[in-house]
This record gives C-alpha cells, structure tokens and sequence, in this order.
C-alpha cells in the first residue's frame, strides 16, 4: 500500500463513519429528551392542581376524605407522611348535635378510603366547651412526647396535648395554652384566637394563628418549662413600629383575593443553606366573601411577604380553607377544606 | 536553536511558568461560564489532559481551536480522529438536576503548503455530536439552569483557519469558526368557529425551522524564539446565538351553524428571543517550557469578557389584530429579563508531559494538567434570575503512545493519546433576597467527568 493510497482510504473510512454518525442523528438516534430541568428547587409554593375525578378510585377527588354517612363536616386536616406512602391526616369533624371533636384517619393515599378513622381528642374541660378543633401536629411534642397537636377550643382558646401512640392525647397544664387577649382595644381585637400551626424552629416552636378584626396571623414562641410544662410568648412581627403587629394583615388591595381578611395559616420551615426559610400557606378572603389560598414567605418567621402569583389554588367555588401542605423534595400535596358549613369535606391537590 | 541561558535559562523558565500558574491558582476569585463545546470540555486529548494549557504547545490538528498559528509549526500533513465524552453531574440541593452529557465525533485536518518561500498550512476541526447536531430550547425565564452547561455544549462545531510562517519559529494564524444556529416558525391559519373551536374550525398548521451557520474569527501567533521556550497569543471573538420562534395565528373567526363571520383577517403572533448561547470575546496567552528534553511545562492565562454575558431567558413580543375587538384585549408587556451582572474572568491553566519511555519504535508520554475557572456569575439573589454557574477545578490526566513503523508505509509515528479530566464544581451557596421567591435557597454541586481518545496520523 503506497502512503498516498493509505490516506485515501483513511479519509474515506473518516467520511463513512462521519456519515454514519451524522446519519444517526438525523434519525435521532440515541438522543436523550433533553435534561437540566430535574429535580430543581422549589418553595413548593403553587399553583395547585385539585385531584382529577378518576373512576378507577375509591375516593370522590378532589375530595379524599368526607363523612361516609354525610352527617358530620369534616374539615382542618394537618398530616404527616408515612414511610409506606400514605398519610396519617388529624382532622375536625363537626355534627349539630355532638359539637366538634378532632378524628385520626389512617392510610389516607389519594385513591382509597382511609384503612382507619378514630376519634382521638373530644372536647372535655371547661374552656373547651364543647368544641376542639382544627388540629396541628408536630413531631417530636415539646416536652419529648413523639406526636404534639395543638388545636382549636371553646370560644378561642388554644390547647395542646402529647401523645405516646397518636390515638390517646394527655393535656398539658390545667387551662388553655393561650386565650384571647383580656384588652379589646389590643391588637388581637380581644377576639377569639383560631385555625393554630404550629412548627420547631430551633429549640422553640412558633405558634401561628388569626385573630383580630379584620382577621389577621399572629404569632407566640412556645418552649418547655421543666418536663411537664411549657411557656407561651405572643411575638412583635415588626419591632420597630409601636405596638405588637402581626405577621401577615389583609392586603386591601381592590380585587385581590385576600383583601379583607386572612386565616388558617400553615407553615413550614426549610433550611437548604443553613438558614431558616418560613413557608405560609394561608387563607385570604376577598371583598365579595369568597376565600381560598395563598403563599407568602419569610427569612425570620415574622415579616412575611406575598407570593406574586398568588392564590396558589384557583379561585372560585366551592371555597377552600385550612391549607395543609407535606412537600416531598419537588412534589407536594396540599390537603385543604372544600366547601361550606355542614357540607365541608377534606380535598387534596397536587404541585406541580 | 541554541539556548544562551544554557540549564539556567530553562529552569528559570520553568519557574516563571509554574509560579504564577501557582499563584492564580491559589489566589484567583470567584467566576466562571463558558460556551460551545470546546469551550466547556477541549479538543483533543492531549490538550485536555495537559489541562488546556495548549495555546504555546499547539502544533497539531487541535491548534484550529487552541492557537490556528500553531498548524503551521510542524509541516505535516496530519489527520486526527477521535471520540469525547463529558458527563456533568450537576446538583442543587443536593440533588442531580440531570444536565445533558456531550458526546460525539472529534476530527480534523492539517494540509501544509508553500508558495515560493512562504509556507503555509489549512486546517480543519470539527466536533459532531452523535445526539444531536444541534437543540432548540427556551426555559421559563426564573427556572433555574446552570448556564455554562445547559444547552450551549448541544452543537456542532466546526473551525477553519489558515497559518503562515513568517520567520523560522514565528507563525501567524487565523479563521473562521462556525456554530450552528436554529430559528423556527410555527403558523396556523384558517377559520376558527366559535364558541366551540372543535366544531367548525378549518385550520392549516405550516412549521419552518432552520438550521443557520454562525461565524465567528479567531486568530493567534505562535513564535518558538528558543527551543525549549514557546509562546502562544491567542484572540477569539464573542459571539452570540440567538433563538428566534415565532407563533402566529391568523384567520377568521366564524359563528357555528353558518352565523356568519364575527372577526375577518384576526391576527395573534408571539415571537420568543432568546439568548441560546453567549461565547464571550477571549484573548488566551500561553508559554511552554522544555527545561529537560523529556519534560514539558505549560501554561496558559485566559481573559474571557463575560461582562457583556446576555441574560438567556426569553423576551417576548405580542402582535394582536382582533378587529373591533381590540379595545377587550389589555395584555400587559413583558419586563426585558434582568441584567446578569457578570464579571470578567482570568482563567488559568497549567499542563506537564514527561516522556516516560522511549524507544526507536515508541514513545510513552505521561500527562497531567490542572485550571482554575473562576466563575463570572454572581450570586443569584434576585427573585427572576437563576443563572447557576460555580467556579472550577480540572484535574486532568492522560497517555499518549507515540508508535513508530507500526505501518510500513507510515514515515511518521501513530500517535494514540487518552484522557481522563474531573472537573470539581466548588460549592456555592445562592440566597434569595424575597422572602416569598418561589425557587427558594440553594446550594450548586456537582462534578464533570470527561474522557477520550484520539489517534493522530501525520505524513511528511
């Protein structure tokens, strides 16, 4: 073979596999669908999408839980995820003639009926007459139980109870854990204190909840005080102003959906980068009395600011309430009330 | 050549290319980003595994990319052929957000020549891609992406350029670089039925996409002034590809059942521009050392303008006729993105190669390479913008087999070289200032891992 015949058939050899190559991506061979859109972070924050309706479950989606006889309304869900994949979710469930008291559903999947429905917390001391409601849970309890719920009772007091199992709750202390303000002129209003969430920031737990008129989210810190018992701080969101704010007011911008009042707050507490960020998933009610829900986010847990494409889940009937989310890495599922009066069941919805 | 330092002189040499490849290393900021394949991952193996650090050294067929002066130096006919693959692992939070591995097909050409005294060579290198030639792609414009990956690396690349001698040992060099580049239009028109579009509508769907070449110059100098020393000038110009789609609907809006024409010769287009790719206008200066005749040092320092880096995310522009039906319609124009505030970078690079065997009919060469890539973006705080880059550390590795009468016909050895490089990606923590920023805090991770081969083949 003479060198000029040697390069001539290495060009040609090049020229082949060129085109081979140049063949198989015309065809698209082997390409792949195009990354670096995995994974990516996320407040989690919305939009929502509500459950499709799908025949092949169990369940009525969005609705995922409801009361099998249509008596009782079901409402105030606060969940936890299962390690099997399902949910363990802490709800109200309120009847004209029993008052309300706080349920435990098992096995909650987003397709079936729950495996197991238990009444775990009934209304039983003086201040809480005969209602105990809207529950939030947090793991561990303050004082080392693994299950703390704090929850909604009587005329605007808010309790808390420890739990060993999940199913049996023991009271701490012998009265509410806070009540309203005795000041009427102060600015929780001296109205009832409602809808707690609760979440551990640090060695404390922040305490949200509405109160005022118009209706707004304060915060108090919760620490424990020896072994059985704790102390509660109501918290000034902003310092500098006099007087105690709180940490997220109506907005009163005309037309938006939280123009006159606010509610049922949830938070959650992520650290990515060695720094608390607060996520507030709340209720805003506009000025036609319509609610449903909205995002807003905080560096310190005090001053929150809105989401500017806010409401997170679409607004419209039937209204929705007491956002509860469990975010899973770049998922998450929103629990929240759909409906009104008797007639308010448990929805979920799904990000993205 | 005949050095009048004698040892001194190339110990000395050595030095100056060590310690301030040292220094930079140790002491260089923050920054980092780079462009088309090339860019992000180098071409040939000999090159990658001395770190990049060629622009001094180059005299094959990768001088087309690292020193065009440089494919003049030898007097080679030279063919190069290889085969690259890099695979980032790019995480935030912790989690690997799946960046596209870049994979393809490296070859590439030198042809000398003289006319009378003056010689000369041509030279051709290409990088094809066996996924994919090239990729058109528009992402929201605050999802976060890492912007020196991403889709810039996605393409062909094909570099042309033209060297001369001037003196013994001093060579000038420049072409043309040509990318490709990818504009796509998507048109509907027909009779729209309203209120129920299925109904009645009558629509022709018309998509015309080009694939476009795009051009950029680089030129260099390559000058030998002693035998062990060289020295390598290097200036590549920016360019910018951009992406243009356009969506436009045009027809007739009608009433079901024959009620008649509601909205004659309607007309809705978007057009979407982005920025697909950004190189910025780089100016390379490189010096190589032989202190001892079986050992190389080389460095590079290389000035990248990513002041000038164009936010990628996307600018859209809204065209609406809709008749008497215009006073109904408030859309509200879209903020141009924010400016991404980058910074220059002084990249530094730092290759060896100590021939570890040699014989009348082989030579081995062991390579090994080291750079820092400061990365030019800065923190992503703002709540609109996620252009994630981290700064960044090669370390390279590589073979080389030079075989001689491996062929009989062959008067010049084969040479067969591999690499191996592991690009560091250096933590980096981005912290939103609004509190409500839907992305939220991150921190960028990750590593590159590249590796290749590539078979050279000369004639005298």
């Amino acid at each position: 073979m003479s060198r000029a015949l040697f390069a001539r058939t290495f060009c040609c050899a090049l020229f082949c596999l060129a085109t081979l190559l140049v063949g198989g991506v015309a065809c698209g061979a082997g390409a792949g669908e195009g990354g670096g859109d995995h994974n990516l972070p996320s407040r989690l924050a919305g939009p929502y999408g509500k459950l499709s309706p799908d025949p092949d479950t169990e369940i009525h989606e969005p609705i995922v839980l409801e009361d099998p006889q249509g008596e009782l309304a079901y409402y105030g869900p606060s969940a936890l995820f299962n390690a099997d994949g399902s949910y363990t979710v802490y709800f109200t469930a309120e009847g004209e003639l029993e008052g309300a008291h706080i349920r435990r559903a098992e096995g909650v999947d987003l397709a079936h009926d729950p495996s197991d429905v238990a009444v775990v917390l009934e209304a039983e001391e003086t201040w809480e007459a005969t209602r105990v409601a809207q529950p939030s849970v947090i793991t561990p309890g303050i004082l080392g139980a693994p299950l703390g719920l704090f929850f909604e009772a009587g005329d605007g007091n808010i309790g808390y109870v420890e739990s060993a199992d999940g199913l049996v709750f023991s009271r701490i202390g012998e009265g509410p854990l806070l009540e309203p303000e005795p000041d009427p002129s102060g600015p929780e209003g001296g109205a009832g204190l409602r809808e707690p969430s609760a979440v551990w920031s640090g060695h404390r737990v922040l305490l949200y909840y509405s109160a005022g008129s118009p209706r707004s989210i304060f915060v108090a810190s919760v620490t424990p005080v020896g072994d059985d018992s704790v102390a509660v701080s109501r918290l000034d969101a902003d310092e500098v102003s006099p007087g105690r704010d709180p940490v997220l007011s109506p907005s009163g911008v005309v037309d938006s959906f939280d123009e006159v009042g606010l509610g049922a707050p949830f938070v959650s507490i992520s650290n990515e980068v060695g720094r608390e960020v607060f996520d507030l998933w709340y209720v805003g009610l506009d000025a036609g009395g319509d609610r449903t829900v909205g995002f807003a986010g905080s560096h310190d847990g005090l001053g929150f600011g809105r989401l500017d494409q806010n409401p997170v889940l679409p607004r419209g009937s039937p209204p929705e309430g007491d956002p509860c989310v469990v975010g899973h890495s770049t998922t998450a599922v929103m629990f929240y009330t759909q409906g009104a009066g008797d007639a308010r069941s448990i929805g979920a919805a799904r990000y993205p | 050549m005949t050095s009048s330092l004698g040892l001194r002189g190339p110990l000395l040499a050595a030095g100056v290319v060590l310690v301030p490849a040292l220094l930079l290393a140790l002491l260089g900021g923050e920054t980092d980003a780079r462009a088309n394949p090339m860019d992000a991952f180098g071409l040939s193996s000999r090159a990658i595994s001395m770190g990049g650090a060629y622009t001094a050294l180059a005299n094959d067929v990768s001088a087309n990319y690292y020193n065009p002066a440089g494919i003049v130096a030898r007097g080679d006919l030279s063919l190069d052929i290889g085969y690259q693959i890099a695979v980032p692992v790019l995480k935030l939070n912790g989690r690997n957000v799946g960046v596209d591995h870049t994979r393809g097909l490296t070859a590439g050409i030198v042809a000398p020549g003289k006319v009378g005294p003056v010689r000369f060579s041509f030279g051709v290198a290409m990088f094809l891609p066996d996924e994919r030639i090239s990729r058109v792609r528009a992402m929201p414009r605050v999802q976060p992406r890492f912007v020196y990956y991403d889709n810039r690396t996605q393409r062909i690349y094909l570099s042309t350029n033209l060297a001369v001698q001037v003196v013994p040992g001093l060579y000038v060099g420049a072409g043309v670089t040509f990318m490709s580049r990818t504009e796509g239009d998507l048109e509907l028109s027909g009779r729209i039925s309203f209120p129920d579009p299925e109904a009645e509508s009558d629509m022709r769907l018309d998509l015309d996409v080009d694939l476009k070449a795009l051009r950029y110059p680089q030129a260099g100098i390559l000058w030998e002034p002693l035998r062990w020393l060289s020295l390598g000038l290097v200036f590549r110009d920016e360019f910018v590809l951009e992406m243009v789609q356009g969506f436009r609907i045009t027809g007739d809006v009608v009433g079901e059942g024959g009620g008649g024409t509601i909205l004659r010769d309607g007309f809705f287009g978007l057009t979407s521009l982005s920025t697909n790719l950004y190189q910025p206008r780089q100016v390379a200066f490189g010096i190589a050392v032989t202190p001892i005749p079986r050992l190389i040092f080389s460095m590079d320092v290389v000035w990248a303008q990513w002041s000038r880096f164009i936010n990628p995310g996307s600018r859209l522009e809204i065209d609406l006729d809709l008749g008497s039906f215009n006073d109904l319609v408030d859309m509200e124009s879209q903020p141009p993105p924010p400016h991404p505030r980058f910074r220059d970078t002084w990249t530094s690079r730092l290759g060896v190669e100590w021939l570890a065997y040699r014989s009348t009919r082989a030579v081995i060469a062991v390579r090994g390479g080291y750079a820092f890539e400061p990365s030019p973006a800065p923190e992503q705080t703002q709540s609109s913008m996620n252009l994630i880059d981290n700064s960044k550390h090669h370390i390279s590795v590589g073979l080389g087999f030079s075989l001689s009468r491996l062929i009989p016909q062959m008067d010049r050895p084969m040479d067969i070289d591999l690499h191996f490089a592991y690009v560091h990606q250096q933590r980096r923590i981005h912290r939103k200032e609004d509190p409500a920023d839907p992305v939220g805090d991150y921190v960028a991770t990750g590593y590159v891992i590249s590796a290749g081969l590539t078979m050279k083949l000369r004639f005298r």
